[in-house]
Formats: C-alpha cells, sequence, structure tokens
C-alpha cells in the first residue's frame, strides 16, 4: 500500500496513492516501473509533475535519439 | 520552488536528469511486448459506462473553457510542446467524463489524457466559466495496465 496523496479520484472520492510500481512503456520496450499516484479503487494512474520533468522527459529524450 | 527557479533548475540538471530510468533501462530494458494486457478483456458493464462516458464527452466537444495562461505557463506550454488546444482538450475530457484528480475543498484538478502519441496532463483550477492552467506536462510513455489506457479513454 502506498502512502497517501493531497490529490483525490473525483470518480471514486478516495485518496491516491503515491506508488514506485506503475508499469510504464516506450514503444514495444518495457521500462523500469515508474513513480507516481494511483487510485487503490479504480486504479487509474498519473505521474506528478517533477517526476515527468526530472525523470521521464531525459530518458525519453534519449531513448528517442533526439 | 518557484516556476521561474524550477525552469532554470530542469535545464540546468538536463544532462544528469533521468539517470535513475536510464541507468534502469540499460539494465532491466525487454524488447518482449507484454501480450496478456494487450489480451484483458472489458466487461459488459464497463463497456456500457465507456460508451456512455464517451458520449457524454462527444455532446461536449464542442464546449470551450475560457482559459487563463500566464506568460509563466505559456513559455512552459512552448517548451513542453503543448498546445492551447491540447490544454482545451484535456480540460473538456476531464469536466465531461470526471477523469481527474481533486484537492479536498479546493476547485483544484489534475488531469490527463492520451493525444495521439503522447499524455498530457493539465493542472488546473476552477472559477465560474474560467480555468486556469496551474501547469502542464507530457510525456510519451504508456501505461499498460491503467485502466483508462485499457478502455481506450486516454
Amino acid at each position: 500500500m502506498g502512502k497517501p496523496s493531497k490529490w483525490k479520484c473525483y470518480t471514486c472520492r478516495v485518496e491516491m496513492e503515491k506508488v514506485l510500481d506503475i508499469s510504464v512503456k516506450y514503444g514495444k520496450f518495457n521500462l523500469p516501473k515508474a513513480e507516481g499516484l494511483r487510485c487503490p479503487e479504480c486504479g487509474v494512474q498519473y505521474l506528478e509533475s517533477d517526476y515527468v520533468a526530472e525523470q521521464v522527459s531525459p530518458a525519453e529524450e534519449m531513448l528517442s535519439g533526439k | 520552488m518557484s516556476e521561474i527557479s524550477r525552469r532554470t533548475f530542469l535545464k540546468g540538471s538536463a544532462a544528469i536528469a533521468g539517470t535513475t530510468l536510464l541507468a534502469s533501462l540499460g539494465l532491466n530494458a525487454s524488447a518482449e511486448a507484454d501480450q496478456s494486457d494487450k489480451e484483458k478483456a472489458v466487461s459488459p458493464a464497463v463497456s456500457d459506462r465507456n460508451t456512455a462516458e464517451r458520449n457524454a464527452e462527444e455532446q461536449t466537444a464542442e464546449q470551450k473553457y475560457e482559459l487563463i495562461i500566464s506568460d509563466e505557463i505559456a513559455g512552459l506550454m512552448e517548451e513542453r510542446g503543448i498546445r492551447e488546444e491540447d490544454v482545451q482538450e484535456v480540460v473538456v475530457f476531464a469536466e465531461s467524463s470526471g477523469k481527474k484528480l481533486y484537492i479536498e475543498g479546493e476547485e483544484h484538478y489534475l488531469a490527463r489524457k492520451r493525444i495521439g502519441k503522447f499524455t498530457a496532463y493539465v493542472e488546473y483550477s476552477v472559477s465560474g466559466s474560467e480555468v486556469e492552467v496551474l501547469d502542464v506536462y507530457s510525456h510519451t510513455l504508456v501505461f499498460p495496465d491503467d485502466v483508462l489506457e485499457e478502455n481506450g479513454e486516454s
């Protein structure tokens, strides 16, 4: 079970949980699990702004060969 | 941390940023497509609900929100390649479907939507008919086991 977040899922009205095991893919490649938010009820997942800016975007740039 | 200082930080750290993900990627990336994720079935009840939500989305597809975008956010949008139409699309989807996050006691939301090859996120607040954009970001990664993406909603 992840840590609670300030965000709540609008559909389920429950606190989103901070998790470290979000499955992500880039094209057909399975990447390491990502950090983000998951609703414990419906399972919807979000990445947060800082994580995307600091971890995901640079990785995507390198993977795309930019 | 203010937006300006955060942007400066991000640019300055771009060369080393992503090391966690990339370092792991070098060791862990796998070319094996996970077919089982693609083959998961959607129940009829979920399918009906999704159809209703898509209809609601289509009905409000022409609805536009009055977006308030500061110079700072406009700069972020340009830097991150996110257009005003993309922001509008995310907000319309979130407001029509209810697929969004919120902060208790505030008109403060975070929404995301898959638009073409990337997922756009918009953090915003609502005041009457006005939508103030507080942050925008995007990624091309996909979530293979995410409920929205499985249902083709995001």
